[in-house]
């Protein structure tokens, strides 16, 4: 069997700003057909990492490769592979969305004919064909967002990468973003997207990468990163008397092992605890619960949702204390 | 105090690049004084030698207030609306009169503050005699105080209603040109007619401009005004003017600063080719090139970026276009016809000079504007971070921007060669001195065109890029002037001929022998000069281009 050669790799990319270091040693590679969701805190370089792919910017060492040409070296090939839509729309006075399209589409050197039914196409696509004669410096920012995504698509390019596509959109609009987004996946498109509202990503990516400090924390299917990072299950017990809630606790941090965090909620009238005990031993010290009496009517497992998993491996990140065992699987990885 | 005020006046001492502008004035003035200092310890008794000082001072001083002033005020609000703290400032208790008050204050104090730096200049000139403070330095400061005033005003009222930087800029200018010089017009034009109500209303009409005094106060006739017998002064006649102005000005930015400024419904786009039949017919009647009228796809084989560049500018439209060449059009055939009717004894000559600086005016008004941008506004738009992900290359994409100005440079050059053409039928034997003339304007067109583009392509934001390149091109066609102005004191012949060499229009008024020009050789030094500064404004540009299409 022949195996496909992955959309994008990256190997080893280190990108210094003077004595900043922008991106340290990072590694990732994005199979065709797949949506990456790539998050990180503000400044942690995920614009870096993106201006080196459409080749706007040279790491200082390591390469990066979009269907085997290298970034750097292959400018012209990169531009018809990618599309790229930035966290700025880039607008232009007193061109009407129509004429703005078409800009683009003979800067792609698009032929005339061709161009034309392209852009009505793309603008049925993402719903701006009603649009076409209104200036795009009066759009809202939501309408700017679609003729922005119209315009990355105009020359059909097979990795999309789109930098905070659903800022500023209302719920409705970002519903249909996430659908435009899984028509493109659809389509065979390789997209690449970032955004800070990650029950959006979680909704839309089978692959997620998490960078902060310009290190690559994890990346890896969703799911697999999800049950890495979060191994200490977190649990909750509701109690109806809250006079029992210092003396559960003390119960519980006598049963638990060391490191199990309590956070007793007088207000909620719960006791959450992060444990990697198994079911079995949970079961244990459920049953004694009961014998002690305790007024409990519910103990339950919390899920844990890309949210969290961005919170626990971005603070591990900042304090450069990662205390996750660097673990690895075939498809994620969380790094130490 | 005013917080606006306040604010304003802060800021300006905050950035390196205000305070030299401040400083500008006094260190040219002082310059000036330094070399016409006498060098032996005679001074002449009557004073001549001091008063040639004090006039070549003041046209300095008034030349480079005319300069400075419409810049801050012009960016003034505009940038505030962009930024949106122009709709935070409505949404606090200050009134629109103190906002107003604050705006104008904060751009005259520095102002005021660069005069006052040039009174040590003034008390040079006054050491050396023959000048009064009553008559002379008293008089100048107050024309030039109020003119610094009445610019302020305008460009305030300009900044108002733009809506992007660069074109309250350039209108600035515009309007500044027109209420120094355009305002002469109509008496050069009118005086001597029996119509005595135009004579009047075009007498008072000059008066809105501040040179007719500041000639008044430093000795020369007044402009404009013939004969033996001043009726009356053009310095009170200034001060009541340019108070009305002032006022009238006030009026109409104050009325602009009002929240409802921001109660604008969004285009609609209703397009022409979606109206009625009787509309569509309508509008093929009146307009000849229709705007609301869907445009073309680009060609397979005309460059993108230079499409791009017309269709995003207001006045890259063709229907604009078609507009200004009119305007060139017709004034250049206007002013054929003042010299073929005789009336005012104007020469072909001078003709010709009025057709040379009208044409140079609208070079220097609108190249810089247009290609001083062409980078920095991309940039700070974020179109370039777009244009960079196409596959057009640097070369292309420096061509396509500076077609896209060239082009309507040589649209507005073309339209005034009626006026030259006119020219030739009224005296044939001009035709070889306008081919030159022609040729000496195209030169200097590519030459502002290019060197603005180059000086453009240095910066970011496209503020600071306008401004340097108005103010760099402007110094080079205005200083010149004013070393010609003294050209038999104090500068010399040497001198004003070296200085006449580096000026994109003075080869043009020396061909067409205009009054005071023809003496000077300047071709082919000028032609030299305007090509190697082209040429390496284009090599600057492209390779500024290049650089920022490479990777980081």
């Amino acid at each position: 069997m022949i195996q496909e050669e992955p959309m994008v790799v990256i190997e080893h990319v280190t990108k210094k700003y003077g004595s900043f270091v922008a991106l340290d040693d990072l590694c990732l590679t994005l199979n065709r057909g797949e949506i990456l969701g790539f998050i990180g805190p503000n400044g942690a370089g995920k614009t870096t990492t993106i201006k080196i792919l459409v080749g706007h910017s040279r790491p200082t060492s390591g390469t990066a490769k979009i269907n085997g040409v290298d970034c750097t070296q292959g400018a012209s090939k990169i531009k018809k592979l990618v599309g790229y839509m930035p966290d700025i729309f880039g607008s232009y006075d007193n061109m009407r969305v129509s004429e703005y399209l078409d800009f683009f589409g003979a800067a792609f050197g698009m032929r005339r004919k061709q161009r034309r039914l392209r852009i009505a196409e793309v603008m049925e696509i993402t719903g701006v064909t009603h649009m076409k004669d209104l200036f795009v410096e009066s759009l809202s920012h939501g309408m700017q967002q679609r003729v922005g995504i119209a315009r990355t698509l105009l020359h059909d390019p097979e990795l999309i990468i789109l930098d905070e596509p659903a800022n500023g959109l209302d719920p409705r609009a970002r519903i249909e973003m996430r659908q435009l987004l899984l028509d493109l996946a659809g389509r065979g498109k390789t997209l690449i997207v970032t955004s800070h509202i990650l029950p959006e990503l979680s909704r839309i990516c089978n692959k997620i990468a998490i960078i902060s400090h310009g290190i690559l924390r994890a990346d890896g299917p969703i799911e697999q990163i999800l049950r890495q990072v979060n191994q200490k299950r977190v649990w909750e017990i509701i109690l109806t008397d809250v006079e029992k809630l210092d003396s559960l606790q003390k119960f519980l941090s006598e049963h638990l092992e060391d490191e199990a965090s309590l956070k007793p909620s007088e207000a909620e009238m719960t006791i959450r605890f992060q444990s990697s005990a198994n079911d079995e031993e949970v079961q244990k010290i459920l049953s004694l619960i009961v014998a002690q009496q305790f007024p409990v009517v519910q103990l339950r497992e919390v899920q844990t949702d890309l949210e969290d998993t961005f919170m626990t491996v971005t603070q591990e990140g900042a304090s450069q204390k990662v205390s996750l065992e660097g673990s690895e699987s075939e498809e994620g990885k969380v790094h130490a | 105090m005013n917080p606006v005020t306040q604010r304003e006046f802060i800021s300006t001492f905050r950035s390196v690049r205000s305070l030299a502008l401040l400083l500008i004035p006094a260190v040219l003035t002082s310059v000036l004084i330094v070399f016409q200092w006498p060098a032996d310890s005679v001074v002449a008794q009557s004073g001549n030698k001091s008063l040639q000082v004090f006039a070549m001072f003041g046209y300095g001083l008034g030349a480079i207030l005319c300069l400075l002033t419409p810049v801050n005020p012009a960016v003034s609000l505009v940038k505030e609306r962009i930024q949106g703290t122009l709709e935070l400032l409505f949404h606090t208790p200050l009134s629109r009169v103190r906002i107003y008050i604050g705006k104008l204050s904060g751009a005259i104090l520095p102002l005021g503050l660069s005069l006052l730096m040039t009174l040590p200049a003034a008390a040079a000139c006054y050491a050396m005699g023959g000048i009064t403070f009553g008559r002379h330095l008293g008089p100048l400061y107050l024309v030039l105080i109020l003119g610094a005033v009445q610019l302020s005003s305008i460009s305030l009222a300009v900044s108002s209603y733009s809506k992007n930087i660069d074109s309250a800029v350039r209108s600035a200018y515009a309007w500044m040109l027109l209420l120094v010089v355009g305002v002469l017009g109509p008496y050069q034009v009118f005086q001597g007619s029996e119509n005595q109500t135009k004579v009047f209303v075009s007498d008072w009409l000059r008066h809105l401009s501040p040179l007719p005094a500041l000639m008044e106060v430093l000795g020369h006739a007044d402009i404009a005004g013939h004969g033996m017998i001043s009726t009356s002064s053009s310095l009170v006649r200034y001060c009541i003017v340019s108070c009305l102005s002032i006022l009238i000005l006030g009026l109409i930015t104050g009325q602009r600063l009002h929240i409802r400024i921001f109660d604008e419904s969004r285009a609609s786009g209703v397009m022409t080719e979606d109206r009625s039949s009787l509309q569509r017919l309508l509008r093929r009647l009146f307009f000849l090139v229709d705007p609301q009228r869907r445009s073309w796809s680009i060609g397979n084989w005309t460059n993108p970026v230079l499409v791009k560049e017309f269709r995003c500018r207001k006045f890259g439209r063709a229907s604009w276009i078609l507009r200004l060449i009119a305007i060139c059009a017709v004034s250049s055939i206007a002013l054929t016809y003042f010299a073929a009717s005789g009336v005012q004894n104007w020469t072909v000559e001078m003709i010709g000079g009025l057709l040379v600086v009208l044409q140079m005016s609208l070079i220097i008004l609108l190249a810089p504007g247009m290609s001083a941008g062409l980078i920095a506004s991309e940039i700070e738009s974020g179109g370039w971070t777009m244009l960079r992900i196409t596959p057009q290359s640097s070369f292309s994409i420096a061509i396509g921007k500076l077609l896209s100005v060239g082009w309507t440079m040589l649209l507005v050059l073309l339209a005034t060669l009626p006026g030259y053409v006119i020219m030739i039928y009224l005296k044939p034997i001009l035709e070889q001195q306008v081919l030159m003339v022609v040729a000496s304007l195209l030169l200097a067109t590519v030459f502002t065109v290019t060197v603005s583009a180059a000086i453009g392509s240095c910066f970011r934001k496209n503020t600071p890029a306008t401004i340097t390149s108005y103010s760099i091109l402007t110094s080079l066609t205005a200083l010149p002037i004013l070393i010609w102005i003294g050209r038999d004191a104090p500068f010399g012949f040497r001198i004003v001929q070296n200085a006449l060499l580096v000026n994109p229009m003075s080869a043009a008024l020396s061909i067409m022998r205009t009054t005071g020009f023809e003496d000077y050789q300047l071709v082919p030094g000028n032609w030299y000069f305007l090509a190697a500064g082209s040429v390496v404004g284009l090599g600057v540009f492209w390779f500024q281009i290049h650089r920022l299409t490479q990777p980081d």
